[in-house]
């Protein structure tokens, strides 16, 4: 196993290399933002192998998108809470008032 | 005619009557009985060579004729058979014809002979056996009363006999002999050469042990006893057989699973076992039951697997099972892989699937773990190189690999079929009776032996040297084996469980209000339903903590982690205690940290025993700077991967190793060197340099290095940065903790707002 194909940290550091004409055309910034995508990537790798009919840049992307959407609805909720929170609140302060 | 009942202990060829066969009487003796036994072989190939390897052959003392047998792949062939009636004849004339006709196909050439001879009787090593003796001590009958597959065979109660130098030869050279049997224990001088060979001889004769176990028996115990005995004239033969003398294996360097190992030089006994633990490959794990059991399921003798690898008895397995069906055994393998296109090789080359560990430490983490997976995979689905890959009707299709599995039984799962329903059977058993059952230790080393034998059968269908291989069936392993785990994942998560980390045959789980197995009953039987494979709840870990990369915490790394049982106990996985090379002193360092964390069940109240684990670290620091630890706790031992003249960059091992070939010993790859980092210019000392060692130049700054990372490598997940361990450690930060400053679900994000600066 594993003798005439890359397990998949390769790929993702094969990718991490052919892009790195575009990244290196980033500003820091964007490119700080661009470790973090990738960092969060990594511990996908099951998926990342798993997908045999993917190219690994479409699988790495699909990933992204998906952790991207983990912190916005975790954004979210906590929102809600804190919405939630804020009108128990301001419900209190009309009661007094 | 004399009946005999008692177990079947050793046989090998004798010149005039064809075999000497050992049996341990239930009287206590042992019995050396003889038997007519024929060697037969095949050969095919074109006839006109065939012809011409008759004639050659009719001179010869052998009997042949021309019959049809079984190929694995291509069923009924033509072949010769020749059958030499003594086997000590056989080695020779098969060298000598192989030699010159080269071009033909040869079939049961390299089967040991106790395997011809369990499959020609259906009988085993360790069988509990019925003989008919007749004229003097010629058996006309053997038959097995018992088989492999019983969980509790009746065994002959061994005599044990121990005997080792004071201190391993080649660190220094022993003064005295430590003999050991039954409660009896004697210190004899190697001064004394009469006085050792004297007391050894008079064990042979009176207390007559089946079994010498030995440390540095094969590379040193051995050869020396045999120069006491021509330097005084003492005779001196462990032999049972008074007839032989000792039986020598060369020494061999090989690589296994990608390692480097080595074997020295064995000595085997006629009539008596000889096992030297040293030179063993994973007798350690087992010990002399473990060999036992290995002996009597594979059909090699328990001297012979004791020091091989589990390898060799599987092959030795598939073997017994050919020669019982009728299946030609090929001298060198024949198929190779079924041929595939890129992107069936893309999506086939695959192995275990991994899911990466969610960091930190979790409550009621049960692991769920899959009994021999690929075993009982090849078992269930019928993998095997004949059954992979083939037309037939009845064959049902893998269609992501596009190949066709055979419904016709495969030599494979013949073969491993009673091992897997046997380890399936004692692993429930041992749940069952648990650790405080006085059997438990005996079923565990019985269960451990047979680990080893279900770990390297799914290798061997893989293996480029295997007799019955195909790599084909070493996919479709792998490949059933991912899909079986992820629609147990699937279960899992219908159940309402997290999972936190999957590592080919185990998923790690975890759902609060689940904290006993009997949580676990429903999840397991409706996994068992949908794969058809046996599964069970390994534990459940009060908490478990998983562990990131060193270079980066936010990077988990798979199969690291630290576990507490509800007994204290842990499961440990990828830290520096279990790794080889770890120095003692190290490893042992981690364990106390452990210990102390042992005391606290609740993983959100482990930063409280902070205090505790870093006055245990610095009185262990403060030993290592005042020279306070001894040097054998030190000693780092690491394996030559390579021939000494292949390195580059000598690595420490190999300048160590260097060390030790200068003052003239012998070095290979695979040997296990011990050394001690210094400060001197090569930067280690060899610890079986004959010189004297100045504990002055030990490094101790690459030991306090040493020790720090396993110390942080078991307090990262509780959320401790490295830099301010350094400081808590090595700076002049006291210890303080903000409360609420750890929380171990989020401690990668954690920021150092007290001790950002702190870094030594």
């Amino acid at each position: 196993m594993g003798r005439t194909l890359p397990p998949a940290s390769q790929l993702i550091l094969q990718q991490v290399d052919e892009i790195k004409p575009l990244y290196e055309a980033l500003r820091r910034s964007d490119q700080l933002i661009l470790d973090g995508i990738f960092e969060e990537i990594g511990p996908h790798r099951a998926a990342i192998s798993n997908a045999a009919n993917l190219l690994p840049l479409e699988a790495m992307l699909l990933l992204a998108l998906l952790e991207q959407h983990k912190k916005f609805f975790h954004k979210i909720d906590e929102l809600r809470g804190e919405l939630q929170r804020l009108q128990g609140e301001l419900e209190i302060l009309k009661s007094k008032s | 005619m004399k009946k005999y009942t008692g177990w079947l202990f050793d046989l090998y060829p004798d010149p005039k009557h064809g075999l000497t066969v050992w049996l341990l009487g239930e009287d206590g003796k042992s019995h050396s009985f003889t038997q007519e036994f024929s060697i037969t072989f095949y050969v095919a190939g074109p006839f006109h060579r065939l012809r011409q390897l008759w004639k050659y052959l009719k001179e010869k003392p052998v009997v042949l004729s021309r019959t049809e047998r079984d190929d694995l792949y291509s069923g009924k062939t033509d072949v010769l058979e020749v059958q030499v009636p003594n086997p000590i004849a056989f080695d020779e004339l098969f060298k000598e014809i192989n030699q010159r006709f080269p071009d033909l196909s040869y079939y049961d050439v390299d089967i040991p002979l106790i395997l011809r001879y369990a499959a020609a009787f259906s009988v085993f090593p360790l069988a509990y056996c019925k003989v008919e003796v007749e004229q003097g001590w010629k058996i006309s009958s053997i038959t097995a009363l018992d088989t492999p597959w019983e969980l509790d065979p009746k065994l002959p109660n061994l005599r044990i006999l121990h005997i080792q130098p004071d201190i391993n030869p080649a660190h220094a050279t022993p003064q005295y002999l430590l003999v050991e049997f039954q409660q009896f224990k004697y210190r004899l001088s190697f001064e004394k050469p009469r006085e050792i060979l004297g007391v050894l001889n008079s064990l042979l004769m009176q207390y007559n042990p089946d079994v010498i176990l030995t440390s540095y028996g094969d590379t040193w115990l051995f050869t020396r006893l045999e120069e006491l005995s021509k330097e005084t004239g003492t005779l001196f033969n462990p032999n049972r057989d008074l007839s032989r003398s000792i039986r020598r294996k060369k020494e061999i360097s090989f690589h296994n699973y990608g390692q480097a190992h080595y074997r020295g030089e064995q000595v085997h006994l006629f009539g008596r076992w000889h096992i030297d633990d040293q030179n063993c490959m994973t007798f350690g794990d087992y010990g002399l039951m473990g060999a036992i059991e290995q002996a009597r399921v594979c059909g090699l003798p328990a001297q012979e697997i004791a020091r091989r690898s589990p390898g060799a008895g599987i092959a030795a397995m598939q073997a017994l099972t050919a020669l019982r069906r009728g299946i030609l055994v090929p001298y060198q393998q024949q198929k190779g892989e079924v041929s595939k296109t890129y992107d069936q090789l893309f999506v086939a080359d695959r192995g275990g699937l991994v899911f990466e560990p969610l960091l930190g430490i979790y409550p009621h983490v049960a692991i769920l773990d899959f009994i021999s997976m690929y075993p009982s995979i090849m078992v269930e689905y019928n993998i095997s190189p004949e059954t992979v890959a083939t037309d037939e009707e009845d064959s049902w299709l893998i269609p992501e690999l596009n190949v066709k599995v055979s419904s016709r039984e495969g030599l494979i799962p013949a073969t491993l079929k009673p091992m897997v329903h046997k380890r399936v059977a004692i692993k429930r058993l041992l749940k069952k009776i648990g650790k405080n059952d006085s059997r438990y230790v005996h079923y565990k080393a019985l269960a451990n032996a047979l680990k080893w034998l279900c770990v390297v059968a799914y290798g061997r269908l893989g293996f480029a040297n295997s007799t019955f291989g195909r790599i084909n069936s070493h996919e479709a392993v792998t490949h059933i084996g991912r899909k079986m785990i992820l629609r147990a994942k699937e279960i899992v998560e219908d159940h309402g469980f997290t999972v936190l980390h999957i590592y080919v045959d185990s998923l790690f789980i975890y759902r609060p209000e689940a904290t006993t197995e009997q949580d676990y009953q429903s999840l397991l039987n409706g996994i068992e339903h949908e794969t058809k494979l046996p599964i069970e709840v390994e534990e459940v870990y009060s908490w478990m903590a998983f562990v990131s990369a060193r270079h980066n915490s936010n990077i988990p790394v798979a199969n690291r982690f630290f576990g507490l049982q509800p007994d204290g106990e842990y499961k440990v996985r990828g830290l520096a205690l279990r790794r080889e090379d770890t120095p003692f002193f190290v490893a042992d360092t981690q364990q106390r940290v452990l210990q102390i964390l042992a005391i606290e069940k609740d993983p959100n109240q482990l930063h409280k025993l902070l205090p505790d684990v870093l006055s245990m670290v610095q009185e262990r620091l403060s030993a290592l700077s005042h020279q306070k630890i001894p040097l054998n706790e030190l000693i780092v031992t690491q394996t030559l991967s390579r021939e000494l003249d292949q390195y580059r960059v000598p690595s420490p091992v190999a300048r160590a190793a260097l060390q030790l070939q200068t003052v003239g010993k012998i070095i290979r790859m695979g040997q296990r060197i011990q050394f001690l980092y210094t400060t001197t210019e090569q930067g280690v000392h060899a610890w079986d340099l004959p010189d004297e060692f100045n504990p002055a130049l030990i490094d101790v700054s690459r030991y306090k290095e040493l020790l720090f990372r396993a110390v942080h490598e078991v307090l990262q997940p509780i959320g401790i940065p490295e830099n301010a361990l350094l400081g808590w450690l090595f700076g002049e930060a006291s210890y303080m903790l903000p409360t609420g400053w750890l929380d171990p679900t989020q401690f990668q994000k954690s920021e150092l707002p007290l001790f950002a600066n702190l870094l030594i």
